[in-house]
């Protein structure tokens, strides 16, 4: 992972405005797919004096600036610094709209032979292009010649040099047997064409090592003017595809068939996430990550980020009693089963940096209501080891998506879209209630009520419970009369669920079950597990279009007809 | 002030310093003629006018072919501009040239 230090002058006017997080978010994502690829960019932002922004990117080893991004009268523009050609759009979008319309070549993939770009790329390739371009041998050129150039076919270009791949994948929607760029799979080798007198026949050069090779090395000023560009943006163009292929693989993705991504598909659909992959490690099993006590209110809040999906737990402590160990809040009347998830979780919260929470949830066992404590807890008892318990957020979509690719020869039209479902909720109160142990709700007002499994009753949902004072969780991917249903999966054998059609999520704790009306990209499962449990230890899709989960316990979770659901298929297709 | 002494001048700190120094005298000059940065930006025939912020924040610098038409929209004599400049953005060769001069460089 790199890191990539954006530099802020402070001593500047009052802003009129800024970069919205869209923006920043693409200024990031080029600077860390530059230093990826060992192109080493330093950044530097401001305001104008009449509190314009603006955002350069500049050569590290030359204090040269190279690209300049700027928002003057509402226009957004991107400057190759070296050039001076000049791109403008109404954002950041509409700017890379206009590169793809001046350079169709960038367009999705259409089956021609064409390198092709997918538009996420585009301002990598900008930058990347100003960075060759600001080199000695190629600066003579614009930005527009230089593109032109390395995306369409040069018949004077006519060698092979061949190129290890190292640690990526180029995917082959980028790689045509028509283009100027091939690859061969079979032995993992891909060939490009450079100018007879850059070849380097038995040479492997890495792609880093080719664009230095292009721009340094290239001396000859006439055949320079020629293919220098060619050269040094291809080598650009490949830095860029070669680092975000999997992103670039998971958009084209939407127009290929799936046989051609099975390989790619895991990594890819978690790294949709997040804005700008690479500055995150991605993990498809998450934890608690944050505990916030409110010692004023007695509020407690369990925070759980698994992307954008955030779950609070509060409650309102009934006493609090200080001994030896710190203080502790009183929470009785707590039911059993989901609050023993809650119990687990609660105690096995682990900071994403590590760190151990600094507070845990107890049981008083010496009352018969099974009195639940939260307690503060001293240095000696964060340092302590953790309760052999796990709790896990897995992905559905992810998980299904990886099983796909052992069947995707029963799936030859079918294309992967990665439909994006962001839950917020908030568990408040949960022993408040006779007969619900947990009870959650969105932003937005619907509320969760989750009751023991073996209740008659299914889980009941409320909608316009009062929002939290505290709740920041609005989300526009939700809906207010979205229906949200919890199921509890406890551990008995033989349980059979029937979901409907609210967002169901499952709360897992063990033991075999067989869900009926699983959709996939909607509903959710939440994997409470003990160490020996762990994960699952096999996953398979079935020919019915079951999801098979096979834990070493010897419990089996089936999800049947995953596949077979409308959401499941545009979550699919 | 100090003079200037130093001879390694391709440090990255270096070329930092300097160009934070030229982007502060550069906009001392515009502010002494009363200019906005689109006022400059104009005058040099810069399209994106926040070039000029960024030059006075000392990121990038005046392109070498752009020197005369800096110095004469900001009212400075071409060759007194043009070797001020130098002395920034290229101080090695500044002090070959003007082996006697001395340049103002804060600490």
């Amino acid at each position: 992972m790199s890191v990539a230090l954006f530099h802020k002058n402070t001593d500047q006017p009052p802003k009129k405005s800024w970069w919205n997080n869209q923006e920043l978010a693409e200024f990031y994502r080029v600077s860390d797919i530059m230093a990826h690829a060992g192109l080493k960019v330093e950044s530097e932002s401001g305001v104008s004096d009449e509190g314009e922004p603006w955002f350069a990117f500049v050569r590290a080893d030359t204090e040269e600036v190279i690209a300049h991004f700027a928002k003057i009268d509402d226009v957004f523009i991107a400057v190759s610094s070296v050039t001076q050609d000049i791109y403008r759009g109404s954002d950041v979008r509409d700017l890379i709209n206009q590169l793809l319309k001046r350079h169709p070549l960038m367009t999705p993939p259409s089956n021609n032979g064409r390198v092709v770009l997918h538009p996420r790329m585009v301002l990598v390739a900008f930058v990347a292009a100003a960075f060759v371009a600001a080199s000695e041998e190629v600066r003579a050129n614009t930005i527009d010649e230089v593109l032109s150039a390395a995306l369409s076919e040069n018949t004077n270009i006519k060698n092979i040099v061949s190129k290890e791949i190292t640690d990526t994948y180029i995917p082959d929607s980028y790689l045509y047997e028509n283009s100027n760029i091939q690859k061969t799979v079979s032995n993992e080798t891909i060939n490009f064409n450079i100018p007879d007198h850059m070849e380097e026949k038995g040479t492997n050069l890495t792609t880093k090592n080719l664009a230095t090779h292009a721009s340094n090395t290239y001396s000859d000023i006439e055949i320079g003017k020629q293919y220098g560009n060619s050269i040094a943006l291809i080598s650009a163009v490949i830095l860029a595809l070669e680092i975000s292929s999997r992103e670039t693989a998971l958009a084209n993705s939407q127009s290929a068939p799936l046989g051609d991504y099975s390989q790619e598909l895991q990594g890819l659909l978690i790294n949709e996430y997040f804005p700008v992959p690479g500055l995150l490690e991605t993990e498809s099993t998450q934890v608690f990550n944050s505990l916030d006590i409110n010692s004023d209110s007695s509020i407690v809040n369990f925070v759980q980020s698994v992307d954008s999906f955030t779950v609070k737990i509060t409650s309102s402590a009934k006493e609090n009693t200080t001994n030896g160990s710190g203080s502790s809040h009183e929470m009785p009347g707590v039911k059993s089963s989901l609050d023993l998830a809650l119990y687990n979780s609660a105690n096995n919260m682990i900071g994403s940096d590590g760190i151990l929470p600094k507070a845990k949830l107890f049981i008083d066992d010496n009352t018969e209501t099974n009195t639940y404590f939260f307690q503060e807890l001293n240095l000696d008892q964060i340092n302590a080891p953790l309760q052999n318990i796990s709790i896990a957020a897995i992905n559905v979509v992810d998980l299904v998506n990886e099983a796909i690719k052992n069947v995707s020869s029963n799936l030859n039209e079918t294309s992967l879209k990665f439909n994006k479902i962001i839950m917020r909720g908030n568990i408040e109160s949960y022993f408040s209630e006779e007969n619900t142990t947990v009870k959650s709700w969105l932003s937005l007002n619907p509320t969760l009520a989750v009751q023991d499994q073996g209740s008659a009753e299914p889980l009941r949902v409320k909608e316009n419970e009062p929002e939290l004072s505290n709740s920041n969780n609005s989300s526009p991917d939700l809906l207010p009369t979205l229906d949200i249903k919890g199921y509890l999966i406890d551990g008995t054998n033989n349980q059979e669920i029937f979901l409907n059609d609210s967002i169901d999520v499952l709360l897992y704790e063990g033991g075999s079950a067989v869900v009926t009306g699983f959709e996939l990209g909607k509903d959710r499962i939440w994997f409470f597990l003990s160490d020996d449990k762990k994960s699952y230890e096999n996953y398979r899709i079935t020919e019915n279009n079951d999801l098979i989960l096979e834990f070493g316990s010897g419990d089996i979770l089936t999800l049947l007809g995953v596949l077979e659901s409308d959401n499941s298929s545009s979550a699919l297709l | 002030m100090s003079s200037f002494t130093q001879t390694k001048h391709d440090d990255s700190n270096d070329i930092k310093k300097l160009r934070k120094e030229a982007g502060m005298w550069l906009r001392s000059l515009r502010e002494k003629s009363q200019l906005s940065q689109r006022q400059l930006a104009d005058r040099v025939d810069v399209e994106y006018y926040t070039f000029i912020s960024q030059i006075e924040v000392g990121r990038g610098r005046v392109p070498t072919e752009r020197v005369e038409i800096w110095a004469e929209a900001l009212g400075e004599d071409v060759q007194t501009f043009a070797k001020r400049l130098m002395s920034y953005y290229d101080p090695t060769n500044y002090r070959l040239v003007f082996p006697d001069a001395h340049i103002h460089l804060s600490d």
